[in-house]
C-alpha cells in the first residue's frame, strides 16, 4: 500500500509539473495522474486500491470464490483479442465470432471447463451466414491545404460499403443532430456531422441525417479521449462510422472555419464459410432438474468486461460448483460458453438453436443464469470540478441493471436482490422490465432468467482493459450469483416455472 | 421487498397504460418530480459497509441518526419557501432561513454537550436576490412558460416589463453552432449536460451579442438549477431539460419570439453568521471541522450532509472523556460560498484571523457533500430516459494535505478505504470546490466531496443522500482525526503556500 501510495504521489508531482509545462503550450486535458492512452491506470495499481466487500458472517463457504483468480480469466481472454489484432486485423479485432480470435477461445473455455472438473466438455459448432467484415477504411478531411486523418472511425456494424476509391464529400455540421440543428441545411448528399454522448438525450441524430439525405455520416462520442467505439448497425443505408472526441473537435473546429471536404473509403468483404461455436460443459447433480449458467464469449476489441468478465465469473462459478460434492448438487448444472450476439441478424445462431431446442432442453430448467459485464470499474465522465478532462476512476464497481424473472416470480426476484445487497454488490433500485440487452434476451419468456449487467462509458471500445475490470466486482457478483444458485435450489421448480410468454412479432436486441 | 415489487409491478402496469397516449419518459418505477423514489424504500434498500473488526468503537456513528439531521436541515428550506419565496429558495446567507439554521445548529451544538456555543454575526454587502422572473416563448399564437428557468446567480436584472426578443437556437454552443448565425440582441438556446465538454457555450453567446442566454441542461427531467454566476452582462438562466426540449422544438419549426422579465434587488443591510461549538482537549492544540450551512433549495447533500456529518462527529467524541481527546476540537457551522464576491464573509473573516486561529492547528476538516446517492444519466438499455438510482454512494473526489503531507494523505485513503467508502483514485491537486479552497494554503486540510446530477438543484434532497454513505464517511473522518492525533504537529504544519488565489477566495 505505501508503495502504491508513494508512487501515486510521485506521478501526481510529475503530473502537476508537466502540465504546467505543457500548459503554455496547450491545454492539457488532465492535471491529474491519469494516462492519456488506455489503461488509465496500472493493473497493479487499480488492483491495490479497490475496496473488498467483507464476506458476511454465515457466507464464509463463499470465500473460495476469488476476485484475482477470476481476474486472470480476463486478462486472458483480452490477450486472446490482442493476438487477433496482431496477427494482421490492426482495426476490426476482438474475439470475433468465425475468425481465429474466436477459435482460440472457444479451445480456451473448453480446457478450463475439463480443469474445473465438468464432464461432458464439448465445442458444439455451427454454420454462420456471412460474415460482415471491414477489410479497411478511411476518413479524411482537409480544408486550406491541411488534411487531417481521423483515426478513431470505425464504421458501425453492418454499415454498407462505399464505392472502391471512396468517396469526396463536403462535410456539414449538424450538432446534436435534432431538427433544429438540420433546420436550414442542405446535407444531402455530404458527410455530416453529429455529436453526442453517453447519457445525453438520444436524439436520433444518425437516422435523422441519413433521412435528410447524408452519404456518409460520422457520429462524435464526446466521450473524454479519442475512444474507437464498435457501434450496433445505425439501420441506414448511408454508412455510419463512430468517432472518438479529439476527432470530433478536429473536424468541428475545421468547418467552423470554413468549406472541409472529407475523403471516406470503406472496403467491406461478407465472408461466407465460417463457423462459431457453443463451448458446453455439465456438473451432473442430484436430480435431472437443471440450472443454466452462460457467458457469451464474443468480445469487440479487449473486451474485458464485455464479455471477459461474464466468462471469468461463469468460471469461478463452474470452479466454486465443481467442489462441492454432487449429492449436494440439488441440480445438473450446465455452462454454456455462448458464440455471441453483436453480430445482428448474422449473429446469435447458437442461442436461436437452443431456443428451436428448448424442448428437449429446458423442460425441466430451475434457473438460466445469464452472466453478462458482472463487473465494471466506476467511472465519472468530467466529473464536476474534477481537475482532468477525462473519465476519472473510483476504486469501486458499477452499480447493475438487472432482471430476475419479472413480477410473476417474485420469490427469485427477491433472492436476487437480497443477494447482490448481501454481498455489497449495488444494483439499481428496480428491476428492469425485461433483461437487460444481451442473451437473455431469447430466454426469459420461457425460463426463470436471471441477468445483470454493465455498459458503461468504456463499453465496446478500445478502452475495455482488463484494468477497467474490478476484481473485487467479479468476486462479490460471482458470489452472489452463487448465492442465488443455492437459494433458487431451495425452491421447488414450481415455485419458478411459469407458462412461456408469447414472444413478440419483432424484437431488437 | 415483497410490496415493493408488487408496486413496482403495478406501476409497470400503468405505464403500459400511458404508452398508448404519449412516449413514456420511464417504464421502470421512479417517480417523475422528487423525490425519485420514497425514503422508505432507499433507507431499506442501501447496502451498508460492515463495520471492519477492530473498529467497534466508531459503531456509535450511526447514519440513520445523521440522515435525520439532512431532513431537519432540508425541511428549514422548505419552510422559507412555503413563506412567500417559491423561486429562489434554500437556506439562504441573509435570510429568514439562515437564521434558523444557525439557531438550529447552535442547539444541536449544545445539546451534544460542546461548550462555548455561540452564533457569530457578520455583515453582508448588498445581497442579490431576485424578486421575480418569467421566461415565455411564442410562435404560431401558442405562448408556453419555461417554468425551470432560473436565473444564474448575480445575473443583472432586465428593465422593468420585461424584453421582447427573437430566439435563436446554438445547439452546443460552439464555434461551429454559430457559424451563419446572427444572434445579437436575441434570446440565444444553448445545449449542455454534466459530462459532456465545457464548450463555454454561455460567454460564447454573450461575446456574440446575445441579449439574454439560456443555458439548457440536459439532464432527465425538468429540474431548476441554480447556477453560480455567468460572468457576462448579458442575463444568463439555466433551463431544465423538458423545457430546453419544448423550445428546441418551437424554434425547429419556426421563428420564435422570447419574452423575458427578470426582477433582482440587491438587498442591503442583511447578516450571516459563523456558529461556533468547541470539545476541549488535553492540549491547546486544535483540530477545526467546519461545514457550510447554507444551500440552494433543500440542499440535502450540499451541504445538509455535511453539517450532518459534522453533529455525527460532534456528538461522536462528546462522548469521549476529555482525556482521550488530544486535541481540542472546534466546530464551526460556515456561513457559506454560494454568493460569489458577496458571500464567503465568514471564511474571510477566519482567514484574516488565522494568526490567532490557527497557530497550533493538526488538522482543518472540511465536511463538504459526504454522501449522495449514486445515480447514472440514461445509462445505456436502462428502459428510462431518467436519472437511475442505485443502492449505494458515489466515490468521492478529495483532497489531503497535498503531495508535502505524504502521511495524512495516506491516513486519510486509508481510513476511507477501511469504512468503504470510494475515492477518485488520485487526490486532486489542490482541495475539490469547496470552502477548502481558503484554508488549505496554510492548515493541514482535508476535504472530500460530491457534485453529482442533482447538484444545486430542486431534486436535491433528503431521499438522495444515502444514510449509508453518511455512516462510512462520517467513520473515515473519526477515524482520520484519531489517526492525525498520533502524528506530532511537526508532521502536518507546512509552510504558508504563497500560491495565487482564485476569483472567489480573495
Amino acid at each position: 500500500m505505501r508503495k502504491t501510495f508513494v508512487c501515486g504521489v510521485s506521478i501526481l508531482a510529475l503530473a502537476v509539473a508537466g502540465t504546467a509545462f505543457a500548459e503554455t503550450a496547450e491545454k492539457p486535458r488532465s492535471t491529474i495522474a491519469q494516462s492519456l492512452t488506455p489503461p488509465a491506470l496500472p493493473q497493479a495499481r487499480v488492483t491495490d486500491a479497490l475496496i473488498e466487500f467483507p464476506l458476511p458472517k454465515g457466507q464464509e463457504k463463499y470465500r473460495s470464490i476469488d476476485g484475482k483468480k477470476m481476474h486472470t480469466y480476463v486478462e486472458q481472454l483480452a490477450k486472446i483479442a490482442d493476438r487477433y489484432r496482431d496477427a494482421g486485423h490492426p482495426k476490426f479485432w476482438g474475439r470475433i465470432i468465425g475468425t481465429s480470435g474466436e477459435t482460440e477461445t472457444n479451445e480456451w473455455l473448453a480446457g478450463k471447463f475439463r480443469a474445473a472438473g465438468l464432464s461432458d466438455v464439448r465445442i458444439q459448432p455451427f454454420d454462420l451466414p456471412p460474415q460482415w467484415m471491414p477489410q479497411n477504411w478511411d476518413v479524411a478531411i482537409s480544408a486550406g491545404g491541411q488534411t487531417i486523418h481521423l483515426d478513431s472511425a470505425q464504421p458501425d456494424y453492418d454499415a454498407n460499403p462505399l464505392p472502391q476509391g471512396g468517396v469526396d464529400l463536403d462535410a456539414v455540421y449538424a450538432g446534436l443532430g435534432t431538427d433544429a440543428d438540420f433546420s436550414g441545411k442542405d446535407v444531402k448528399g455530404k458527410a455530416v456531422f453529429v455529436y453526442s454522448q453517453l447519457g445525453t438525450p438520444d436524439m436520433g441524430a444518425v437516422k435523422r441525417a441519413a433521412a435528410h439525405g447524408a452519404a456518409v455520416v460520422l457520429e462524435v462520442s464526446m466521450l473524454p479521449g479519442n475512444m474507437r467505439y464498435q457501434a450496433y448497425p445505425s439501420g441506414t443505408d448511408a454508412p455510419a462510422f463512430t468517432l472518438g472526441h479529439d476527432d470530433g473537435v478536429k473536424a468541428r473546429n475545421m468547418i467552423a472555419a470554413g468549406p472541409v471536404k472529407v475523403h471516406v473509403s470503406l472496403d467491406v468483404q461478407k465472408v461466407p464459410n465460417l463457423k462459431t461455436a457453443m463451448v458446453w460443459g455439465t456438473l451432473p447433480g442430484a436430480t435431472d432438474e437443471t440450472i443454466y449458467v452462460t457467458a457469451h464469449k464474443d468480445s469487440w476489441f479487449e473486451g474485458a468486461s464485455d464479455n471477459s468478465s461474464g466468462v471469468a465469473s461463469l468460471l469461478g462459478l463452474a470452479e466454486y460448483f465443481a467442489k462441492v460434492p454432487k449429492a449436494q448438487r440439488h441440480r445438473t448444472m450446465i455452462f454454456v460458453g455462448l458464440d455471441g450476439h453483436h453480430n445482428g441478424s448474422d449473429g446469435g445462431v447458437g442461442r436461436r438453436w437452443m431456443v428451436q431446442n428448448k424442448a428437449t432442453l429446458f423442460p425441466k430448467t430451475a434457473l438460466f443464469l445469464n452472466v453478462e459485464h458482472p463487473a465494471t470499474i466506476f467511472t465519472q465522465t468530467r466529473p464536476r470540478y474534477y481537475p482532468g478532462d477525462e473519465i476519472a476512476w473510483a476504486n469501486t464497481a458499477m452499480p447493475l441493471q438487472w432482471y430476475a424473472g419479472g413480477p410473476a416470480r417474485p420469490e427469485l426476484q427477491s433472492i436476487v436482490w437480497k443477494a447482490f445487497k448481501e454481498f455489497g454488490q449495488p444494483a439499481v433500485f428496480d428491476p428492469s422490465p425485461a433483461p437487460p440487452a444481451g442473451d437473455g434476451g431469447p430466454f426469459f419468456r420461457m425460463l426463470p432468467t436471471v441477468s445483470a449487467s454493465e455498459y458503461h462509458s468504456y463499453f465496446h471500445t478500445d478502452w475495455e482493459t482488463p484494468e477497467a475490470v474490478p476484481w473485487t466486482g467479479l468476486e462479490s457478483a460471482t458470489r452472489a450469483y452463487a448465492k442465488v444458485i443455492d437459494e433458487v435450489n431451495k425452491l421447488p421448480l414450481s415455485a419458478l416455472q411459469r407458462p412461456e410468454e408469447p414472444q413478440p412479432p419483432q424484437r431488437s436486441q | 421487498m415483497k410490496k415493493t415489487l408488487i408496486a413496482s409491478a403495478a406501476l409497470c402496469l400503468m405505464t403500459a397504460n400511458v404508452q398508448a397516449q404519449d412516449k413514456p419518459r420511464s417504464t421502470i418505477a421512479q417517480s417523475l418530480t422528487p423525490p425519485a423514489l420514497s425514503q422508505q424504500r432507499v433507507t431499506d434498500g442501501l447496502i451498508e459497509f460492515p463495520l471492519p473488526k477492530g473498529e467497534e468503537k466508531y459503531r456509535a456513528i450511526d447514519g440513520k441518526k445523521i440522515h435525520q439531521y439532512v431532513v431537519d436541515l432540508a425541511n428549514i428550506s422548505l419552510s422559507y419557501r412555503d413563506a412567500g419565496h417559491p423561486k429562489f429558495w434554500g437556506r439562504i446567507i441573509g435570510t429568514e432561513s439562515d437564521r434558523q439554521t444557525e439557531e438550529y445548529l447552535a442547539g444541536k451544538f449544545r445539546a451534544a454537550g460542546l461548550s462555548d456555543v455561540r452564533i457569530q454575526h457578520l455583515d453582508l454587502p448588498p445581497q442579490w436576490i431576485p424578486q421575480s422572473w418569467d421566461v415565455a416563448l411564442s410562435a404560431g399564437g401558442k405562448t408556453i412558460h419555461l417554468n425551470s428557468a432560473q436565473p444564474d446567480y448575480d445575473a443583472k436584472p432586465l428593465p422593468q416589463g420585461g424584453v421582447d426578443l427573437d430566439a435563436v437556437y446554438a445547439g452546443l454552443g460552439t464555434e461551429a453552432d454559430f457559424a451563419g448565425k446572427d444572434v445579437r440582441g436575441r434570446a440565444v438556446f444553448v445545449y449542455s449536460q454534466l459530462g459532456a465538454p465545457d464548450e463555454g457555450a454561455v460567454k460564447r453567446a454573450a461575446d456574440k451579442g446575445a441579449a439574454v442566454v439560456f443555458e439548457v441542461s440536459m439532464l432527465p427531467g425538468n429540474m431548476r438549477y441554480q447556477a453560480y454566476p455567468s460572468g457576462t452582462d448579458a442575463p444568463a438562466f439555466t433551463v431544465g431539460n423538458d423545457d430546453g426540449a419544448a423550445a428546441r422544438e418551437m424554434l425547429a419549426a419556426g421563428p420564435v419570439k422570447a419574452h423575458v422579465t427578470l426582477d433582482i434587488q440587491k438587498v442591503p443591510n442583511l447578516k450571516t453568521a459563523l456558529v461556533w461549538g468547541t470539545l476541549p482537549g488535553q492540549t491547546d492544540e486544535t483540530i477545526y471541522i467546519t461545514a457550510h450551512k447554507d444551500g440552494w433549495f433543500e440542499g440535502a447533500s450540499d451541504n445538509a450532509g455535511g453539517v450532518a456529518s459534522m453533529l455525527g462527529l460532534a456528538e461522536y467524541y462528546a462522548k469521549l472523556p476529555k482525556s482521550q481527546r488530544r486535541r481540542t476540537m472546534i466546530f464551526i457551522g460556515l456561513d457559506g460560498h454560494h454568493n460569489g464576491t458577496d458571500g464567503a464573509v465568514g471564511a474571510r473573516w477566519l482567514r484574516a484571523n488565522k494568526a490567532k486561529l490557527f497557530a497550533k492547528t493538526a488538522l482543518f476538516l472540511n465536511d463538504e457533500h459526504p454522501s449522495t446517492i449514486i445515480t447514472q444519466s440514461r445509462p445505456r438499455y436502462y428502459p428510462g430516459d431518467e436519472l437511475a438510482w442505485a443502492n449505494s454512494y458515489m466515490p468521492l473526489q478529495w483532497y489531503a494535505g497535498g503531495p508535502t503531507r505524504p502521511e495524512l494523505q495516506k491516513i486519510a485513503w486509508s481510513a476511507f478505504r477501511e469504512f468503504g467508502v470510494p475515492l477518485a483514485m488520485d487526490p486532486s491537486p489542490q482541495p475539490p470546490a469547496s470552502d477548502m479552497g481558503f484554508f488549505y494554503r496554510f492548515t493541514p486540510g482535508v476535504d472530500s466531496s460530491e457534485y453529482h446530477s442533482y447538484f444545486h438543484t430542486d431534486w436535491e434532497t433528503p431521499e438522495a443522500v444515502p444514510w449509508t454513505g453518511l455512516e462510512a464517511t462520517t467513520r473515515a473522518f473519526a477515524k482520520i482525526i484519531d489517526g492525525v492525533n498520533k502524528l506530532p504537529l511537526s508532521a502536518l504544519q507546512r509552510p504558508e503556500d504563497n500560491t495565487p488565489l482564485g476569483p472567489y477566495e480573495e
